[in-house]
């Protein structure tokens, strides 16, 4: 491969540095009015009188909007695919509101200063509602958070607001109780995890106005362009035929931007006032009022013979989505779904629970998207089990992982929303990763501890974790390939560049396959006006969907040049030889430059545009693979604790670009060492955020992170683009349980509520010294 | 008030209100490498160089750069291109956000040291947040750039 | 920030003068924690202008402008040297270089803040204060004082002298505030025992000073001893970085380190 595989810098990598327009805001118009929100003060309340009256009289607001100004149309702010899997519990604005930073009224005036103003003006009497917090006491509470009649499921997701329950779900193979009834060893334990935070450097920004066509234009930071423009179009009425949504460069998503946050208010304003608009949420509104992710409590049981073979695994989950119930459903399931496959020789596993609404931020799609949560879980209880079998946790993993050419029940059974789709694992090299991984960190004169001076010690720990590959069967991308005169190509994806480089990617994909180079490849995303469709970034999906269908579209486009080029040398397709530039005729000893025949086809014979579009929906979702390894150093008497090297060996077939996929692993491994020991949230007991700004939530820095070890296993998935898996997610699932792993190698105290701060690791050191004594 | 600086080379005399921030000057002036992030002088991505040293664009009143030089990527694009070009071979950038921000801290400590080792990066760097990157790629981008600095500077 | 008037400072007493005339008026140094709180202020007063961002070396003291910037001190060969370098240690972990490359010592000084690693060192240091009509007065003395003080701080004079020093920083990551910090210093037989980000202002452990210096040799006792004294002396709080519980620990923990570190004491 030329191309694919190769180690070829970014497209816009370099135009970004040297600070380029590029990004949502830098398309506003200048004249735009500014929009700031009203957000409430009380975690649930009922807005009993609204008195706009000073604000609007405040020269320079143009517009002011409270609920009564929207027709109640409930919808979900999710960014999925249609019908969402997610419950239609919010409105645009309504008279409840269920968290602190939920919208209560919308400002638009000519200057920041005056927007503020008159927010300030606007005088709100609120009935104060008991809210709920803690969202273990959320089901069956006799608050009910959500009594609004017109609310609905899609299709059945368990969905019983009566009992504040977003989303439900149950399964069982085999007989858990039975099975573990008859194990050697039973383990029980319980973990927590807390509501991280993307913490992407571009807060969400969006910008609208009208076109010459009248059309409403909307620039915006997203993740899910098309998402945006359907649910714009069904939440405000707007003809969707009306809506043109552009995503330019985006800074950073991961999940926080999949779902439609300000692009509805941006909308509603410009729809009104015929004005151009902006938004730009402050940090603070990035932290309180758009997303996080689902903090989720596990109870989790494992049953094993004395041989350590596993037999049972019982996972019961309780996930608090917040005010609304954005992807409470699917992020639950995935923490089942793309987590206990893992251990597929089982004879029997269970997974359930409840997503139940609180009065807090709502979760959202965030990186991992369940998976983290339940690979924490998972992986941290297996060590439990191992340390009570005394025996060497990757020598447990190496007997009871899943392994090439295996399956698991789960992946028939479990979906995301609907059933799930059978999978063989093509490609697992699991085995490798394992290997390789421990003799990278040193497993053997390393494990399980050494000791580094009086107070300090070392430990090493490890997790596996997989993830999927898009959505099968729901998740879709296209691709349309134009070719221009003087022989290049124009590539439109609907596919959603946010950083990820998926652009660079997909041209890498396209270029391959044209026998090109990447310059002639001019990438285009996303414009729903002049892109084809794509479900969006989201899902591990778009190397592998959209990357399927940049190359169909390839595929496609090289035959109709043969057949262009056929028809100009006067001979048969099945005679000419493409090699990217030229095209042969063995026989004839002719050839065409792809030069010429592009000029020719545009400017002298048998005139015609060639344009090809590919498409392409995945029919299962083959899941990359890794180990993560981590080696952490702890200091006994205060707790403080770094991780000084992170091995990961990663299975994600091939990888198109090796360097921007380390670079996806990195990034991941380094938001998961965040929420494994830095990413603490604090909410007071009123249900206000303290964490709000990145001056109180830490996400680790450039001297947090000692030493990180990538590597990637040789791997080739047929259904994949030139043999490609995912590599954006994967790199996130394994520190926070290899990181537990390690600081209970290294002190044996185990920390099960994340994130594992310095005082939680001195509190549970001092806890194990007082049983001892 | 009028002030008058600097601006990658150019003379700017321009109006300001008193209490307004340089991010927010230099925005007016069609700078668009100058990006707000955080809103509490945390993340590094309104770094400008103020007579050539890095400070936070957000937190400096325009008042305080009458006189003063102010540079922007914009205004040394040879360099940042050279930078980018590495960043480009170690798969460094991402989403780019942070990018120019982080050129500028690169250059002011050549400025200083121009053989800095990966702690002293570190620790320069520190402040420029990224989300993206795992910084690892980054760091082996800024180290290949030091080298061949080093390099071309010896020739 | 809302500012009416924004103004060059001709002189210090040019700076005084309108400081004294409303309250509002105010000195903006780097401006950086200004910013953060947002005030309403009527005359902006810059010092910049008067000369006050250097260090110097004097017969019997060290003189920092109150203007010098955090990045300038650390980067000082006389405050790399002087107490071990604490000073420049304790610079060097606040924030990143943007920060401090605009923030002074003067700031840091001027707002006692409970959390500043700058106030920490100096009060081991037993820096000294020069304003424009208090003249003279310690460290402790300021921080003591509960009157607003509208006055211009112009210096801080560090007495020259041969000394150990320790600072230690502990925080969740490089861009936090500490959950608590602490300098040790030693000047013969003369200890300092400080700890801030209690998470009140810093304070200083008397008796343990006291108890320290009154012993000839130490020993792994009386270093426990004197710990144990000083942190029984000092208050430790609760906020959202730790709670009393683990400050006090830490206190005890790191005074030990910084003792055995004075000291040269290695057991
Ligand atoms: C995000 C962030 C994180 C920080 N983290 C830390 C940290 O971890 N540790 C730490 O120690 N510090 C920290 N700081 C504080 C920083 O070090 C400075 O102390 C702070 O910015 C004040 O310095 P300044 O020069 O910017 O002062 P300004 O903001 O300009 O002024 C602060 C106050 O001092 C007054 N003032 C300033 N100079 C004088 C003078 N010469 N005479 C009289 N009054 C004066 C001003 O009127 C004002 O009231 C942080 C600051 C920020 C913005």
């Amino acid at each position: 491969m030329k191309v694919v595989n190769q180690e070829i810098p970014s497209i816009d990598g370099k135009s970004l540095m040297m600070g380029r327009q590029a990004y949502s805001n830098d398309f506003a118009d200048t004249d735009s009015l500014i929009i700031k929100v009203l957000r409430s003060p009380h975690p649930f309340a009922k807005i009993e009188v609204i008195d706009i009256s000073a604000a609007q009289e405040l020269p320079g607001v143009v517009i002011v909007l409270t609920y009564v100004d929207f027709k109640r149309i409930p919808f979900t702010r999710a960014g999925q695919g249609y019908p969402e899997p997610s419950p239609h519990d919010k409105f645009v604005l309504d008279e409840y509101v269920r968290y602190i930073g939920d919208e209560v009224a919308i400002v638009a005036a000519v200057d920041e200063e005056t927007a503020i103003r008159a927010v300030k003006l606007i005088k709100v009497e609120y009935k104060v509602l008991e809210p709920i917090l803690d969202f273990e006491t959320a089901y069956n509470n006799q608050q009910i958070l959500h009594p609004e009649p017109e609310i609905h499921e899609m299709f059945p997701i368990g969905f019983d607001p009566k009992k504040n329950i977003a989303a439900q779900y149950h399964m069982e193979i085999g007989d858990v109780e039975a099975t573990l009834n008859k194990c050697d060893v039973v383990v029980n334990e319980t973990f927590y995890t807390q509501a991280q935070a993307h913490a992407m450097m571009e807060p969400h920004t969006c910008n609208a106005r009208f076109d010459h066509l009248n059309r409403l234009v909307i620039y915006s930071s997203t993740q899910t362009p098309f998402h945006i423009r359907r649910i714009i179009s069904q939440a405000l009425e707007i003809p969707i035929a009306r809506i043109r949504v552009i995503k330019p460069r985006v800074g950073g998503g991961f999940g926080g931007k999949q779902a439609v946050h300000g692009e509805l208010i941006v909308a509603s304003v410009t729809m009104r006032t015929g004005k151009p608009s902006k938004l730009v949420y402050t940090r603070k509104e990035v932290f309180e009022s758009t997303y996080t992710r689902h903090p989720m409590r596990f109870d989790m049981r494992l049953g094993a013979m004395k041989d350590g073979t596993l037999k049972a695994i019982d996972c019961q989950v309780l996930s608090d989505t917040g005010a609304y119930g954005e992807h409470a459903l699917t992020v639950f399931m995935v923490a089942g779904s793309k987590v206990l496959p893992l251990y597929n020789k089982v004879d029997s596993v269970r997974f359930g629970g409840k997503v139940v609404y609180t009065n807090h931020t709502p979760a959202g799609a965030f990186r991992g998207y369940g998976a983290i949560q339940g690979n924490f879980a998972l992986e941290s209880v297996i060590d439990v089990l191992c340390h009570k079998l005394q025996m060497d946790p990757i020598i447990f993993r190496q007997k009871n992982m899943i392994k090439e050419g295996e399956s698991s029940a789960i992946f028939a059974i479990m979906g995301e929303g609907t059933e799930g789709t059978p999978m063989t694992m093509d490609t697992c090299k699991l085995e490798y990763c394992v290997q390789r991984g421990m003799d990278l960190i040193g497993w053997k004169t390393k494990y399980p501890r050494q000791v580094v001076s009086k107070d300090v010690v070392r430990g090493v720990g490890m997790a596996i974790a997989m993830q999927g590959s898009g959505i099968p069967l729901i998740d879709m991308g296209s691709a349309i390939i134009k070719l221009n005169d003087g022989g290049f190509y124009n590539l439109l994806v609907g596919a959603t560049d946010i950083g990820q480089k998926s652009d660079t990617v997909l041209a890498q994909i396209c270029a391959e396959e044209l026998e090109t180079t990447i310059d002639k490849i001019i990438v285009t995303s996303s414009d729903t006006d002049l892109t084809p469709f794509d479900t969006g970034a989201y899902a591990s999906s778009t190397t592998y969907i959209s990357g399927n269908a940049v190359l169909n579209a390839a595929k496609a486009m090289k035959s109709r040049l043969i057949e262009e080029a056929a028809i100009m040398l006067q001979t048969t397709i099945d005679k000419i030889v493409f090699n990217g530039n030229s095209f042969f005729d063995s026989q004839k000893k002719q050839k065409i430059s792809l030069e010429d025949l592009s000029n020719r086809l545009y400017y002298n014979q048998n005139q015609k545009q060639v344009a090809t579009t590919g498409s392409y929906v995945g029919h299962k979702s083959p899941p990359p693979f890794m180990a993560g390894f981590a080696e952490v150093e702890i200091d006994i008497k205060t707790g403080e604790t770094s991780v000084i090297n992170y091995v990961s060996v990663v299975d994600c077939g091939t990888t198109i670009n090796p360097k921007l996929a380390q670079g996806q692993v990195e990034g991941g491994i380094v938001q998961g060492i965040g929420m494994a020991l830095y990413e603490n949230v604090i909410v007071t007991k009123n249900g206000k955020l303290v964490t709000n700004s990145l001056m109180s939530y830490k996400i680790p820095t450039r001297l947090e992170i000692k030493n990180l070890v990538t590597e990637f296993a040789e791997s080739y998935e047929e259904t994949g683009p030139f043999g490609a898996k995912s590599v954006a997610e994967i790199g996130i699932d394994t520190p926070p349980a290899a990181i537990m792993n390690a600081i209970y190698n290294a002190i044996g105290v185990r920390i099960n509520s994340l994130p594992a701060t310095p005082e939680k690791i001195w509190h549970a050191i001092n806890e194990r010294q007082n049983n001892q004594e | 008030m009028k002030i008058e600086f600097t601006l990658n080379n150019r003379t700017i005399s321009t109006h300001i209100l008193p209490g307004e921030y340089l991010i927010e000057t230099l925005q007016k002036c069609n700078i668009h490498s100058i990006r707000r992030g955080c809103d509490t002088t945390n993340c590094g991505v309104c770094t400008v160089l103020l007579d050539d040293k890095p400070v936070p664009s957000c937190s400096v009143l325009s008042a305080q750069v009458d006189h003063h030089s102010i540079t922007t990527v914009e205004g040394i694009a040879h360099e940042t291109e050279k930078l980018s070009a590495h960043f480009g071979k170690e798969g460094a950038d991402q989403c780019g956000y942070c990018n120019p921000a982080l050129a500028l801290a690169v250059f002011a400590l050549r400025k200083e040291n121009s053989h800095p080792t990966s702690t002293e990066i570190d620790e320069y760097l520190v402040g420029n947040l990224c989300r993206c990157s795992g910084f690892k790629n980054q760091n082996k981008a800024i180290a290949a750039y030091f080298e061949e600095e080093a390099y071309q500077e010896e020739q | 920030m809302r500012i009416e008037r924004y103004m060059k400072a001709s002189s210090i007493a040019d700076a005084f003068a309108i400081l004294q005339e409303r309250p509002d008026n105010k000195i903006i140094a780097g401006g950086a924690w200004l910013k953060l709180t947002d005030p309403v202020i009527n005359t902006a007063i810059d010092l910049s202008l008067l000369g006050l961002n250097s260090i110097s070396e004097q017969d019997n003291e060290i003189e920092i402008g109150a203007m010098t910037t955090l990045y300038t001190l650390e980067k000082s060969a006389i405050i790399q040297k002087m107490y071990d370098g604490i000073l420049a240690q304790a610079a060097m972990k606040i924030m990143g270089i943007t920060i401090r490359n605009i923030a002074t010592i003067g700031g840091c000084i001027m707002g006692k803040f409970g959390f500043s690693d700058i106030i920490t060192p100096l009060m081991a240091m037993d820096a000294i204060l020069v304003f424009h009509q208090h003249q003279r007065m310690t460290l402790e003395a300021f921080l003591d004082s509960k009157a607003n003080f509208q006055d211009v701080l112009i210096k801080i004079v560090i007495p020259k002298t041969e000394a150990r020093g320790y600072f230690h920083k502990i925080a969740l990551t490089s861009l936090d505030f500490a959950v608590l910090n602490i300098a040790v210093s030693r000047k013969n037989s003369e200890y300092r025992i400080v700890f801030g980000s209690r998470p009140g202002v810093a304070s200083r452990a008397f008796a343990a000073e006291q108890y320290l210096k009154e012993l000839k040799n130490v020993s792994e006792d009386i270093i426990n001893k004197a710990v144990d004294m000083a942190a029984s002396e000092c208050r430790f709080g609760t906020n959202q970085r730790g709670s009393a519980e683990y400050r006090l620990n830490l206190a005890k923990v790191y005074a030990k380190r910084g003792i055995e570190a004075v000291t040269d004491y290695e057991n």
